[in-house]
């Protein structure tokens, strides 16, 4: 027997058991061909989106909320508590800001890094 | 060869087949172990060939014998010097029992070992097996040990200060203190290990700090770890790394993701890196799971490995991540690469969840990739696993799935994937960590040549009576046989 026909028999043999088979549970109505890419047309991965960049100027004073300035951040800015970082604006103003949040985070939340912006603490933490 | 649509059926029909699910099998908590008492979490595995026979090393997070250095009130917890999470146990039957192989010991100079394992052994001479671990380092510990509570959750950000490495020179049954690296005593967190083939050893942390993947290569297993250049010089880099080798020409990749969600990957051949190239969709790092009436936390959502490419030739990389890429959940996406990395790497959404060839509900999450490369009339097989809430979208339980990544003899690449352990109960402390990844590793053959692969992952099947601020009971590992 040629290995082709080996490979057919074995495949429908296969096939027979699986619509026979009870107790197993049916995954997926679609089949496989209709979700056929064609590698010539296919998405090259990109660098994804530009985040905004902050001057981030260092804090002076000791009005800073506790915070690690690893994974969340705090500062003492215009000697102002600031649940955020101190950034330099295109005028020259030093003001406080998490991320895109202007005059940092409210009470009860900090100032994450990985999420870049105001969240409670356990949203905060590193695995 | 053509494949006809009932050759493709028949493909399919042999998956589909394959839809039962299984019971895992107790590497901790079993009742007369000595970890019955106490939590293990956050899985590693090794397998190495060590006298003529497979020999297989489960690591995590292990809190055995903490009574009196980690001390816990319902929303406090206390670290003292001495304490270690560095455990492991072993299997010399390719899972089918497990025994509890012992702890790591600190050193004067880093008295805290605490978790994050990552572990390899050396390929060409398998005796040799290295686990790691972050650690505080003595001049970081605070003199009333680590105090945590409430208002204060990262209390260790502040005290992670590098990793300690420990060695096995017995094939993974015992281990002890290697070296410590650190890099200014900055908190590294996560870690990664993988050989090159060649006795050449790495191991990757992120450096907190500074936002980058600090490297580190010992040139052969008797040797020191010295830092190399990072891989991503260029990026901010936000989560763990994973690192992964092509032995065959004594390469390794590491992948990490950056801050605005991207995966990169970059290729160590010949002494340097190339140039770093993106590998996913931006994704979230590190997302939040909101159960029930419970959170989850996640660790890196990425996994690949390098393996025989396909008839299309350009995908010897191959790696499933968790997105929300154009979807309001989370759910698993592919991408492939060529082994050089030219090019850059390719959206595979096929080899995802939803979109891909399924329909499913509810998030898909934490996936690992294992290649078995093919020999001898073998075929190459690349085994993949997920957690699922797919069988209870807005419940407490999650499933573990697996499937391959497939390319038909057509092209078509497809993930068809099945139940392997259903209803895993979360059992999170208050903060949501359940252990923050789990593995996957190819562990033999089985007697008609199938490639088997062995999973270990955080389990809490005996129930869920405690949930603390910094702890939650029963919380133990499990593994379970991959086909």
């Amino acid at each position: 027997m040629s290995r082709n026909k080996i490979c057919l028999c074995g495949l429908l043999a296969c096939a027979a058991l699986a619509f026979t088979s009870a107790g197993c549970r049916k995954r997926g109505e679609h089949t496989v061909h209709q979700h056929r890419i064609d590698d010539s047309k296919r998405v090259i991965l990109g660098p994804g989106p530009q985040l905004a960049k902050m001057r981030v100027v260092p804090s002076i004073g000791n009005c800073a909320p506790r915070a690690d300035n690893l994974v969340t951040f705090g500062a003492c800015c215009n000697a102002t508590p600031c649940s955020g970082q101190c950034v330099a604006t295109a005028e020259g103003k030093v003001e406080c800001a998490c991320f895109d949040v202007k005059g940092g985070c409210p009470t009860g939340l900090v100032c994450s890094k990985i999420r870049r912006g105001c969240v409670t603490p356990k949203e905060a933490q590193l695995p | 060869m053509r494949v006809g649509l009932w050759e493709s059926l028949a493909v399919f029909s042999c998956v589909v087949l394959s839809a039962c699910a299984t019971q895992g099998i107790q590497v901790t908590g079993e009742q007369n172990d000595p970890t019955f008492p106490a939590p293990q979490s956050e899985t590693i595995i090794n397998v190495s060939n060590f006298n003529g026979a497979s020999l297989v090393t489960a690591s995590y997070n292990d809190e055995t014998g903490t009574a009196k250095t980690v001390l816990y009130t319902n929303t406090t917890r206390t670290v003292l010097a001495g304490a270690s999470l560095m455990a492991w146990s072993n299997s010399t039957n390719s899972g089918q029992t497990w025994a509890y192989g012992g702890k790591v010991t600190p050193s004067e100079a880093w008295p805290v070992i605490w978790g994050d394992p990552a572990m390899t052994s050396s390929f060409r001479n398998q005796t040799y097996v290295f686990l790691s671990n972050l650690a505080v380092p003595a001049s970081k510990m605070p003199a009333g040990g680590i105090q945590c509570d409430t208002s204060n959750l990262g209390c260790f950000y502040g005290v992670l200060g590098g990793a300690c490495i420990a060695r096995s020179t017995d094939g993974g049954q015992h281990f002890s203190l290697y070296q410590c690296v650190t890099n200014n005593n900055d908190f590294y967190d996560g870690g990664s290990m993988v050989d090159a083939g060649d006795g050449e050893i790495f191991a990757a942390y992120v450096d907190v700090a500074t936002s980058q993947i600090d490297v580190w290569r010992a040139p052969d297993e008797n040797s020191q770890f010295q830092r190399i250049a990072g891989p991503f010089p260029n990026l901010e880099i936000y989560t763990h790394a994973r690192l992964r080798a092509d032995r065959g020409t004594s390469s390794i990749y590491a992948a990490a993701q950056s801050s605005n969600g991207v995966i990169w990957i970059n290729r160590w051949s010949g002494g340097h890196w190339g140039n770093a190239v993106p590998a996913s969709q931006a994704s979230p790092i590190y997302p939040l799971i909101a159960l029930s009436d419970r959170s989850l936390r996640t660790g890196p959502q990425f996994s690949f490995d390098f393996g025989a490419t396909s008839q299309n030739g350009n995908d010897a990389i191959r790696m499933l991540y968790t997105t929300n890429y154009q979807a309001d959940r989370l759910y698993i996406r592919g991408s492939y690469c060529k082994g050089d990395l030219s090019g850059g790497c390719w959206d595979a959404p096929e080899w995802g969840t939803t979109p891909g060839n399924l329909d499913l509900t509810g998030d898909q999450l934490q996936p690992n990739v294992r290649a078995f490369a093919g020999f001898f009339g073998l075929p190459a097989v690349w085994k993949a696993t997920y957690l699922s809430r797919e069988h209870a979208p807005n419940g407490n339980t999650v499933s573990l799935e697996q499937g391959n990544l497939v390319v038909l003899p057509d092209g078509v690449r497809v993930l068809l994937p099945f139940d392997q352990i259903l209803n895993l109960l979360v059992c999170p402390d208050e903060r949501g960590y359940w252990g923050d990844y789990n593995d996957l590793q190819l562990v033999g053959f089985s007697q008609n040549g199938a490639a088997q692969f062995l999973s270990v992952y955080t389990d809490s099947s005996q129930g869920c009576p405690l949930r603390e601020e910094f702890t939650s009971q029963d919380v133990h590992v499990s593994s379970t046989e991959e086909q």
